[in-house]
């Protein structure tokens, strides 16, 4: 079933982040710290806004060591959260210059020490805190603001609003900000024609040498603020510049927005991609997007104007980059003035949208192009949250499968006084209805990690708790079900081993997961258990024991290398009782565990009568039971 | 610091006086407290078991007010009589409880009371509604409810208003679990009590309760066993065995090796040699341990299970004293009937579904006959719910029969039985005919109805329906209990394969006592009323004889070829084998029961078991029906075409039929001629079927179900030209259904119903054109109905889920307009654990 969206809220927010006046500041911020060594922090109204000085030097842009200037996020010494990586698991690249220019601030100046205030935990009133800056200046605040956000501290989300900011990361740092659903904290004001921000989408050897022609003119603009003629010599660099940029933006931009994920293609592209909500600016007004491809896509059609000449765009390119303050004056007057009128033959209110977002960036609603692939790309964010709405639906129905698993396990223990997970081995007749329960949610499950796979799912889905947790659960009660199935239907294979070629995707997907979770919840810290777990934390406990028993039994004919295996165990064994993570339905009389233990102690005392360890200490108290 | 009470007003001074005999005074409030209180934590409790929502506060209140006299009670009892202070303190405080207990019991309780008649009132009313109803939708009422209806008026009621109020699944999860005891004790409680304190005293080794058959010894020493006390002191070293009439005592003795040792068990070589062992690993031992061996039938038996040891306890059950030696340490227990205050509530619980009796009741009429009980739990049970809702004439002639009984102060089991023969009384020829064929089926174990169904429908030659309907009477007079997995319409199609029954011992023990009052040559039934090593020994001796009896059911453990002997039962038409084991050989006399009908093979033990001995091809020409379980199917391929009359063939969580598909590739087909009706279920190994399987071209009814590793059909099944009923529940390894089944042309029923995987439906199914009822719950991958559905023409009925259904009436409301699309809810329940 498609659906499309009623309405789009670009213009709207645009108008409303114009309004309040905190860009407006943010700019006014940012321009002061201009002359700032490293930063500069000030206080206006109950925020503390803290700006970064655009670049002044060459240095602070040319990176020669890769094409396009990017690099690792994480150097040697860890500066970011770990979990700035893509959703393959690699690092995630970012501008090189950027995060030399950021790693300087860190190291070598206060910023840390002054910082410390608005993330101490134990202030009690916080204050909000905005990190600005005004080109390059901006790509360093949004590598701070990242930082931040990565300490992950309670009582403060830093916000990020940059002007005229390059693009700083590749397509996995988006998908990392998509992942922890941090998007909505940065700002990015991009004025029609100002060619940073779409500077990076061009290699590097095509830009450094103009580049370095036009920056002392530039600097000169931003220093007294006044519009002086360029001469021709910086009007020929700034013509080659932008028509260097042009091209790639077209390249870049172009592209089928599903290969956008390929990274290798036959030429190699600009790696860089935006994230964060961003505010197009234009003579006509404003609109925000933040959907990282279309806002690609508008950065490479606002850049094309048929309505000016050639040599106007070129001034406008420079001028417009150092111009913000009038940019945003004029927008503020803008929408205050209140000139919002749509086409009137489009027909519905979220074409309407679409056409007055259009029209504020200076695009044009006639634009058939840029509706398009604006069209479509709402379409499939629009179809992510129409398919987790489906899901949610669905895992309610899941749960009652789980409901009635949890009393399988329960009515097994208490009727049979055996395990489940011993119990489903038997294969009568309530275990193989069982079964019936057990594949239903695993279909469930394969089907939401395909999803995932195939990029149906809302970005954010991943940090969303609800699922987690949900998987976990899922996880820890019915992977048992799915070992004992697996030893079933192999009996009697003395190679087969679950944990190496029989769990599936879905288990293996579920923890990563959750491990990531834990991750980041690790900095509240997690208290020992004081009791035993209702299900065993291990999903995968019971395969250990069914190696343990294999293990045990190839001993026994002489195989002697599997001792350390044995003992490997025994002691992880004795971790998970000692760290009551293992539920007490596992020390039931017949479970396949006690009777390793039987077994094993056997065995053992046999070779000599002193033996003893840590888990025949605890098994000889019923040390569970405590 | 206390203030002085008499200082502080002439009120005061009055009982002042009397506190110089303060002892009396508290002697008094002791009385009264001691008195109230444990009627008070009764309440408690009974409020404690109520969802929190219901809870009343106000026994907590009044409870802790009780408490705190307890203990102030105490402390005067240890206060010598001359520190006059204290007393005089102790008096006061004495007095103030006393007037909050008045109080409490002038204002707050009848307040309360009426409250709660309010409450009943209220839900008693509710309940009268849905039933003049006629409980919503009669329909509804015989698809929905009768499969599900219980011997439990309780239950039924409680399923009633969840059916009337359309929300089965509310609320379920919410109550905490019931304990899976959860019969009714009520009358019991003192006994309990009593059976606890010689339990727990340090000189008793054994306890043995005795008493008639249905007096609640099973129920006793289940509470007992959950009892919270005994767990205190025994811990989880409790461990309940039915030992039953025919107990396989090494069986029994390994339970108790594995659940009191907790290792590994050894072979043991007998019975003996497994005692020995048990009993020096006990001395070793030395825990706390509770044994409760229930229903004890033998000294012998008994003997074999007792054992001595530090803290280790036996609680035995039996129905005759003389089964429990009488040592010192050995204490009886005699169970007793309940007194009339406590038979009543509970006659009428079975009677009405509630615990007094109605208004529109005789309630002399009620007395009367609830007189003729005698206050056994049972037949409270029985003759309550088997006059449930019968006019008046009923209860008139029941009253008569039981006056009519033996002379009633005499408690023995021909006692018992005379007076619940009085329920079978009610029935008529047939179903006392029916009831009595029971007796094949061993007690307490879950049977599917298809079983007994084929000795009807094949021996009593009655048709499916009546015989149906003769279960659901003999169910609705609590002689057996249904209980089914699924909610299932295959019902009106023939098949109740989804059905379970199981019958109480005593039910059981009726019908044999009713069953075996010829001699034995001449019985039309032969039952072994108990499991034993082979043959009875009364059969052995007249084994020259010819054997009049149809039905034959036999109940050994495993068998042996040399352990049969040939018999002479020629007559037979039904044989029912029930066994427990893992391996057994069929007896020999087998292939000379020419007029066998119905063959029924059934194995309890936990593997499934290997069978030998299958008769010669020649014999058995007259076999209409095979039903095994939990066997390793043997190869039946030889013997296909021998099974000329063969009409119905059940396997029910049986192994093997992946050789059978395997072997069968290479070798001619499975040929059964005249078959009718195909069942497979629970058939966990069933990769595929055999090609030839589909050239039964008579069959009507086919039915695949829970065999979850199927994964295709053949692609013939067109070839099934006569089927009417094809139900494929629950396979989920099913992708897709083979185009041919459009050639099905006289299918009525489909049932695809929980077939997870399956995506999608052939265009072909259009071709149908027979095809009345369509069940498809829960096939979730399937999104989308192919086009050719508009052309089901006879389609009547659609039971599936929303997303499906939302199609479905898109077709209703374009082509098929009499379609009924029932739209129903993922079904939650946990019926299927008691398999």
């Amino acid at each position: 079933m498609e659906s499309t969206p009623l309405f789009t809220v670009g213009q709207e927010i645009a108008t409303f982040l114009v309004s309040c006046g905190i860009v407006s500041k943010a700019w006014e911020e940012s321009r002061l710290a201009s002359n700032s060594e490293g930063f500069s922090l000030n206080e206006y109204e109950g925020v503390a806004y803290v700006a970064f000085p655009s670049f002044h030097e060459i240095e602070g842009f040319t990176v020669y060591e890769s094409k396009y200037g990017e690099g690792n996020i994480q150097n040697d010494k860890k500066v970011f959260f770990g979990c700035l990586e893509g959703n393959d698991g690699q690092p995630a690249l970012v501008h090189q210059g950027a995060l030399k220019l950021f790693l300087h601030i860190m190291e070598n100046t206060d910023f840390q020490a002054k910082l410390q205030i608005y993330m101490d935990s134990k202030q009690r009133k916080h204050k909000p805190i905005i990190f600005v800056g005004h080109s390059l200046g901006g790509a360093v605040a949004t590598l701070v603001t990242l930082w931040v956000l990565g300490k992950r501290l309670m009582q403060s989300s830093p916000f990020c609003i940059t002007f005229g900011s390059p693009l700083v990361g590749d397509v996995r740092l988006v998908e990392a900000v998509g992942r922890e659903n941090w998007a909505n904290n940065f700002c990015h004001v991009v004025s029609k024609h100002d060619i940073v921000p779409r500077m990076l989408l061009a290699p590097f050897e095509s830009i450094a040498e103009p580049l370095i022609a036009i920056l002392p003119y530039w600097q000169g603009l931003i220093a007294d603020d006044s519009k002086g003629e360029p001469d021709y010599f910086i009007q020929d660099a700034c013509r080659t510049l932008l028509n260097n940029v042009l091209q790639y933006t077209h390249t870049v931009a172009n592209y089928e927005l599903d290969s956008l994920r390929k990274l290798d293609g036959v030429i190699k592209r600009s790696p860089y991609r935006p994230f964060g909500t961003y505010m197009f600016c234009s003579s006509e007004g404003a609109a925000c997007f933040d959907n990282s491809e279309i806002v690609l896509k508008m950065l490479h059609l606002t850049m094309q104007s048929h309505e000016k000449s050639s040599n106007e765009i070129v001034q406008d390119c420079f001028s417009e980059h150092i111009a913000y303050g009038s940019v945003l004056k004029h927008v503020i007057e803008k929408s205050i003035g209140g000139k919002r009128t749509a086409n009137p033959g489009s027909e519905s209110s979220y074409e309407r949208g679409i056409s007055l977002q259009l029209d504020g960036i200076g695009v044009g609603a006639q634009n058939d192009h840029a509706r398009i692939s604006l069209q479509k790309a709402r379409n499939i964010e629009n179809k992510h949250n129409t398919n987790i709405t489906k899901l949610a639906i669905e895992l309610s129905e899941a749960q009652r499968s789980m409901a009635e698993l949890e009393w399988y396990k329960e009515r097994c223990e208490k009727e049979n006084g055996i395990t489940y997970y011993d119990s489903f081995k038997k294969l009568d007749r309530k275990d193989i209805d069982a079964n019936l329960r057990r594949v239903k949610l695993a279909l469930f499950w394969d089907e939401i990690i395909e999803m995932w796979n195939r990029h149906e799912l809302p970005s954010d889905f991943q940090s969303k708790k609800k699922w987690i947790y949900a998987g976990n659960t899922y996880s820890r009660l019915v992977e048992p079900l799915d070992i004992a199935n697996y030893y079933c239907v192999s009996k009697g294979n003395r190679n087969s081993n679950y944990l190496l070629d029989g769990r599936s995707t879905r288990h293996k997907v579920l923890q990563k997961w959750m491990e990531e979770k834990e991750n980041t919840l690790s900095s509240t810290g997690q208290k020992p258990r004081s009791k035993f777990a209702s299900l065993t934390q291990d999903s995968c406990f019971w395969a250990h024991v069914e190696e343990a028993w294999k293990d045990l039994e190839d001993l026994k004919q002489g195989q002697h290398q599997k001792l350390e295996r044995l003992e490997m165990f025994e002691g992880y064994m004795t971790r998970m009782i000692n760290d009551r993570k293992i539920s007490s339905d596992v020390f039931l009389e017949e479970s396949s565990f006690m009777m390793w233990w039987v077994e094993w102690k056997e065995h053992n005392k046999n070779q000599s009568p002193e033996w003893s360890s840590p888990l025949y200490k605890i098994m000889e108290i019923e040390g569970w039971k405590g | 610091m206390f203030s002085f009470p008499l200082l502080s007003g002439g009120d005061h001074i009055l009982y002042g006086i009397d506190i110089l005999n303060c002892k009396k005074s508290y002697s008094r409030f002791d009385g009264l407290v001691e008195g109230l209180l444990p009627k008070v934590q009764e309440l408690y409790l009974s409020e404690q078991r109520k969802p929190k929502k219901e809870k009343n506060p106000i026994y907590e209140q009044f409870l802790n007010i009780l408490n705190d006299g307890v203990a102030l009670v105490k402390k005067c009892k240890n206060t010598s009589r001359y520190n006059v202070f204290q007393n005089l303190r102790y008096a006061s405080q004495i007095h103030q409880l006393e007037k909050e207990i008045t109080d409490f019991v002038r204002y707050q309780m009848p307040v309360n009371l009426s409250l709660d008649v309010k409450n009943f009132i209220e839900e008693l009313k509710n309940l009268r509604q849905l039933c003049e109803k006629g409980s919503v939708d009669e329909r509804k009422v015989n698809e929905a409810i009768v499969p599900k209806l219980t011997n439990d008026p309780q239950k039924n009621a409680v399923m009633l208003q969840q059916i009337g109020s359309d929300d089965m699944f509310d609320g379920v999860l919410d109550e905490a679990p019931p304990s899976p005891k959860s019969d009714f004790v009520v009358g019991l409680e003192k006994n309990i009590s009593n059976v606890k304190r010689i339990l727990l005293d340090r000189d008793v080794s054994v306890v043995g309760v005795d008493g008639m058959g249905g007096v609640g010894k099973t129920t006793m020493a289940m509470a007992l066993s959950d009892d919270q006390e005994i767990k205190g002191v025994f811990r989880n070293n409790i461990v309940f065995i039915t030992v039953s009439q025919s107990p396989n005592l090494k069986v029994i003795l390994e339970t108790m090796w594995e659940k009191i040792v907790r290792r590994k068990k050894p072979e043991f070589q007998s019975v003996e040699d497994a005692h020995r062992q048990l009993q020096q690993q006990l001395l070793r031992q030395a825990k706390p341990t509770l044994v409760v061996l229930d229903d004890v039938w033998s000294r012998a038996n008994l003997e074999n299970l007792l054992f001595e040891g530090e803290g280790y306890k036996t609680l035995v059950t039996t129905r005759d004293r003389s089964t429990i030696p009488t040592t010192t340490s050995i204490r009886i227990y005699e169970l007793p009937v309940l007194d009339d205050a406590d038979a009543m509530p509970l006659f009428c619980f079975w009677a009405f579904g509630q615990k007094s009796i109605p208004s529109s009741a005789d309630e002399h009429l009620v007395k009367q006959v609830q007189a003729e009980c005698k206050g056994l739990p049972l037949a409270l049970k029985v003759i309550g719910s088997s006059l449930h809702g019968e006019p008046r004439p009923v209860w008139e002639s029941a009253k008569n029969k039981l006056r009519n009984g033996e002379s009633i102060s005499d408690y023995h089991k021909e006692g018992l039985l005379r007076r619940l023969e009085s329920s079978i009384d009610v029935l008529d020829e047939e179903a006392r005919e029916c009831f009595l064929d029971l007796g094949s089926f061993p007690e307490d174990r879950k049977i599917s109805v298809d079983a007994l169904l084929d000795i009807w429908v094949y021996v009593r030659k009655m048709e499916w329906h009546d015989a149906f309907v003769i279960l659901l009477e003999l169910a609705r007079r609590n002689l057996l209990n249904l209980t089914s997995n699924l909610r299932s319409r295959a019902i009106n199609y023939g098949s109740a394969s989804e059905l379970y029954f199981s019958q109480h011992d005593v039910m059981r023990d009726l019908a044999l006592h009713l069953a075996s009052r010829d001699r034995i040559v001449q019985r039309k039934r032969l039952f072994m009323p108990k499991k034993e090593e082979s043959l009875p020994g009364k059969w052995e001796v007249l084994k020259d004889q010819a054997f009049d009896a149809q039905v034959v059911s036999i109940h050994t453990g495993a068998m042996e070829e040399d352990q049969w002997c040939e018999m002479n039962f020629r007559q037979a038409e039904a044989l029912v084998l029930n066994f427990s084991a893992s391996n057994y050989f069929l007896p020999s006399f087998l292939s000379s029961m020419t007029k066998l009908k119905v063959l029924i093979v059934l194995n309890y033990g936990s593997k499934r078991a290997t069978v030998n001995g299958l008769p010669a091809p020649s014999s058995l020409t007259q076999l209409r029906t095979i039903r095994l379980e939990r066997l390793n199917v043997p190869s039946l391929q030889e013997h296909s075409r021998a099974f000329q009359s063969l009409e119905k063939l059940s396997l029910s969580l049986c192994e093997g039929l992946g050789n059978m598909s395997r072997f069968n590739s290479t070798q001619s087909s499975l040929k059964l001629p005249i078959m009718l009706d195909f069942n497979l279920d629970h058939c966990c190994d069933l990769e595929e079927l055999p090609p030839g399987i589909c050239d039964m071209s008579s069959v009507e009814n086919w039915s695949i179900t829970n065999c979850h590793l199927l994964q295709k059909l053949p692609d013939d099944m067109g070839k099934l030209c006569s089927l009417r009923m094809l139900r494929l529940s629950a396979c989920l390894g099913l992708k897709e259904l083979p185009d041919s089944i459009g050639k099905l042309g006289k299918l009525e029923y489909l049932d695809i119903s929980l077939c997870e995987c399956l995506k999608e439906l052939p265009e072909e199914i259009g071709q149908l054109k027979k095809l009345q009822v369509l069940d498809m719950r829960e096939c979730s991958r399937l999104r989308k109905l192919p086009k050719s559905v508009e052309g089901l023409k006879s389609l009547k009925h659609v039971i599936c889920d929303e997303k499906i259904g939302q199609q479905w009436l898109r077709v209703k409301s374009s082509v098929l307009k009499e379609l009924r699309v029932e739209i129903v809810d993922a079904h939650f329940s946990l019926d299927w654990l008691d398999g």
